[in-house]
């Protein structure tokens, strides 16, 4: 795979994204090896995005409820109702008993999953490598992000945690954050630290931060947590100073992987690698609002700036963009992106902009954009048209010419339906070619075709119609007379038969014979029929003959 | 008199989107009586032809549609033509036993007849294809001039392949032809053309013409 090589020495997993930042701002980075993953803990995820927008329920405490098997119970309860002693798991009777005017919702666990997943879209404006935590309880949710090489673009480390943590305020999501070199310390830091204890632990620190932590910190099971404490080993550094074999022999491996992560020990056979969301690109250019952009008609003049920066370092590779992803990241913590295709490496910025054109129309900008990135997950090496080097060559220009057409009807249509036909060697008719995308193929070749045998049509019906024969032709001879669309076709002339055979596997299966028949008006029509059922058909029109011109 | 009616005649050209061929180039249709009859000895490139068909079960349009496209690709070597419709059925084995190469015909399967109208006018304008050929039914007589304008202005041709129930309706096409089937062979009209006269052909099978 192709990496580009950045300059400035980041290192880091986006070194292609270039903000409007100074560069001097990236150097805090330089000899800091390791990564440096965020946890977001949003422990009140799904009572958080469920009322967060009504505001006349302010004073009454809600919670969201299930029903199963003739039971009610609470899945997740905010603070107002925790601090009446209201808590997940108790019966719906037994909080009401508590506190009777409590406001109650059906739990939706697959929308909440929706919303995360939105959420960790939109954590994309910070890196591509954004994770959905799995080991959280009822009603929370969590996310990892990992932000090696990319905190300089925000503000460092602390700028960019102090910057998620406003905009989830915003969202209305009640969170904790931590950053750490590993997602188990990181993980264990966002929820168990204390009050007093800044949120970043700085590389080399998490064993010694962790010590004191419970082992709950540790992601692991309620019931082995259960189990540690009722042993007397209650914090996390009651448990590192144990062999490591006597803790394997009576907890299992899992305990000692939960230890190992969170406590950075090098060479644990769990790195827990955070997936990319989307395709990671090493060409991106962003730019943030301070006011967020609330017109649709500041989107084009925004792409005009963005696609000089992208095409620029696509020039310094030598490398043009095959596709373009436009991303607007708006307010409300929403995201919606635009994409075109080229049919050739392109960077010409002009160019790039005509094709995003009739798609920026469809991007909505509401309620405001705070960023606008641009990326190229798909590059190929460029060449140059060399129009203007070559002193003979007005087939070069109109190459260049037909390459933009292509794009500009494939980006505006739909790449599949701006095609050439390719030749395949197959010889039912349906079979015989196929349409490959302009903007993906260049031109097939179609030098190598046998010269027709016998007559054929111009166009194909995509399902050949049957015909009603009313005077059938000698042997296998095609129908004297026959009913085809309402009206009687009598033979005047016919020709074949064209034999096609199906694959070899499919036998005499798909064979068919075709005659160009010759009605007496001198409409003519390809019929065919197949060899398995006897049956006529109809499969395409073919031209009325006449004396070659 | 007659000067007066030669300018009125110029100007109503003018408006209609039409300069009579001076210097313009022309592509022969390869059939002798029908470039005998033709202004030039062919079709004028750079402007709107019409072909109608009377039966979409009559390949006679389709046929001759073929022939012109690949006299049009012979004209212009190197250069690539192009196909808008709303239907995916050309069968390439056909279109090459008929003198078209597929390798240098981009399809363009389109959706509605807008999607035609701005392929269409992309296809001329971009300078970059030897002629364009479409599907399509109703074209009032404002597109069509619009579309003779584009087709002028870039000095591709537009070949329109049309039903014949919209023959009626007047158009801007320098050329409208109708090509049916008849017993033997096919038929062949000139209904309307700019600056030449009209006429009726038969091609018949071993029979050039009578």
């Amino acid at each position: 795979m192709f990496m580009n090589v950045d300059v400035s020495g980041g290192g880091g997993p986006f070194p292609g994204l270039l903000d409007d930042a100074p560069l001097g701002a990236r150097s805090g980075l330089s000899g800091r090896p390791g990564r440096r993953i965020a946890a977001a803990w949003l422990r009140n995820f799904s009572i958080n995005i469920r009322f967060k927008s009504f505001h006349n329920l302010k004073e009454n405490p809600v919670a969201l409820i299930r029903h199963e098997a003739g039971r009610s119970w609470i899945v997740a309860a905010d603070s107002r109702a925790q601090a009446l002693g209201i808590a997940p798991g108790q019966a719906v009777a037994d909080a009401r008993a508590l506190y009777p005017h409590l406001v109650t919702e059906e739990a939706d666990p697959a929308r909440d999953r929706r919303m995360l997943e939105r959420l960790a879209d939109w954590c994309g404006r910070y890196t591509p490598w954004v994770g959905i935590d799995a080991a959280v309880g009822p009603g929370e949710a969590g996310l990892f992000l990992d932000i090696t090489g990319s905190a300089h673009l925000r503000g460092g480390e602390a700028g960019l945690l102090a910057d998620l943590a406003r905009r989830f305020a915003r969202f209305g999501l009640e969170n904790r954050l931590s950053l750490a070199e590993t997602p188990g310390s990181a993980w264990a830091w966002a929820r168990f630290r204390p009050a007093e204890a800044p949120p970043i632990l700085a590389p080399g620190t998490a064993a010694m931060a962790l010590r004191p932590l419970p082992v709950e910190a540790l992601r692991i099971p309620a019931a082995t947590a259960e189990t540690l404490r009722r042993l007397g080993l209650r914090r996390i550094a009651d448990l590192a100073a144990l062999p490591r074999p006597a803790l394997a022999a009576r907890f299992g491996a899992e305990l000692l992987r939960r230890l190992d992560q969170a406590l950075v020990r090098a060479g644990e056979p769990a790195a827990e690698p955070i997936a990319p969301r989307r395709p990671p690109t090493w060409y991106a250019v962003h730019r943030d609002f301070a006011e967020p952009l609330m017109v649709p008609a500041a989107l084009a003049p925004s792409l005009a700036r963005l696609l000089p920066r992208l095409c620029r370092l696509l020039e310094r590779d030598g490398r043009g963009a095959r596709r373009l992803v436009f991303t607007l990241y708006r307010i409300d913590g929403t995201t919606a992106s635009a994409a075109i295709g080229t049919s050739r490496a392109a960077r010409d910025p002009a160019h790039l902009a005509k094709l995003f054109a009739p798609k920026l129309e469809t991007l909505d900008p509401d309620p405001g954009i705070e960023t606008l990135a641009l990326e190229a997950p798909e590059t190929a090496p460029f060449v140059a048209d060399q129009s203007g080097l070559m002193a003979a060559g007005p087939e070069r220009g109109e190459d260049a010419a037909l390459t933009a057409l292509i794009d500009r009807l494939a980006n505006r249509l739909g790449a599949e339906r701006v095609f050439y036909l390719a030749p395949r060697t197959l010889h039912l008719p349906e079979r015989q070619s196929r349409s490959v995308s302009a903007l993906a193929a260049p031109a097939p070749d179609w030098s190598a075709w046998p010269a027709a045998a016998a007559p054929l049509p111009l166009r194909l019906f995509a399902t050949p119609e049957p015909v009603d024969v009313l005077e059938p032709g000698a042997g296998i001879e095609a129908p004297q007379a026959f009913l085809w669309r309402g009206r009687i076709h009598r033979r005047a002339r016919a020709d074949g038969p064209d034999r096609r055979l199906g694959a070899w596997w499919q036998g005499e299966m798909m064979a068919r014979d075709y005659w160009a028949v010759t009605d007496s008006a001198g409409r003519r029509l390809w019929l065919c029929r197949k060899l398995a059922t006897g049956r006529w058909l109809v499969h395409g029109i073919l031209a009325p003959e006449s004396e070659a011109a | 008199m007659i000067a007066m009616l030669k300018d009125l005649r110029e100007r109503i050209a003018q408006i209609e989107g039409f300069s009579p061929p001076q210097t313009a180039r022309i592509c022969p249709t390869g059939y002798e009586a029908l470039d005998g009859a033709l202004p030039g000895g062919g079709l004028l490139q750079g402007a709107l032809h019409e072909i109608h068909s009377p039966d979409p079960a009559d390949g006679a349009a389709m046929g001759f549609a073929a022939h012109l496209l690949g006299r049009f690709m012979a004209a212009m070597p190197g250069r690539t033509a192009l196909w808008a419709s709303c239907r995916a059925d050309l069968f390439a084995p056909g279109l090459r036993a008929a003198g078209v190469d597929p390798a240098r015909l981009l399809a363009v399967h389109c959706r509605s007849a807008e999607e035609l109208l701005f392929t269409f006018e992309e296809g001329l304008r971009s300078n970059a294809l030897a002629v364009v050929f479409g599907d399509i039914g109703e074209v009032d007589f404002g597109l069509s001039r619009r579309l003779q304008l584009a087709a002028a202005g870039a000095g591709t041709s537009l070949i329109l392949l049309r039903p014949a129930r919209f023959a009626a309706e007047p158009s801007a096409a320098v050329t409208r032809w109708r090509a049916e089937a008849c017993p033997g062979g096919w038929s062949l009209t000139l209904f309307r053309s700019r600056s030449g006269r009209t006429g009726h052909w038969r091609m018949l099978r071993n029979v050039h013409e009578c």
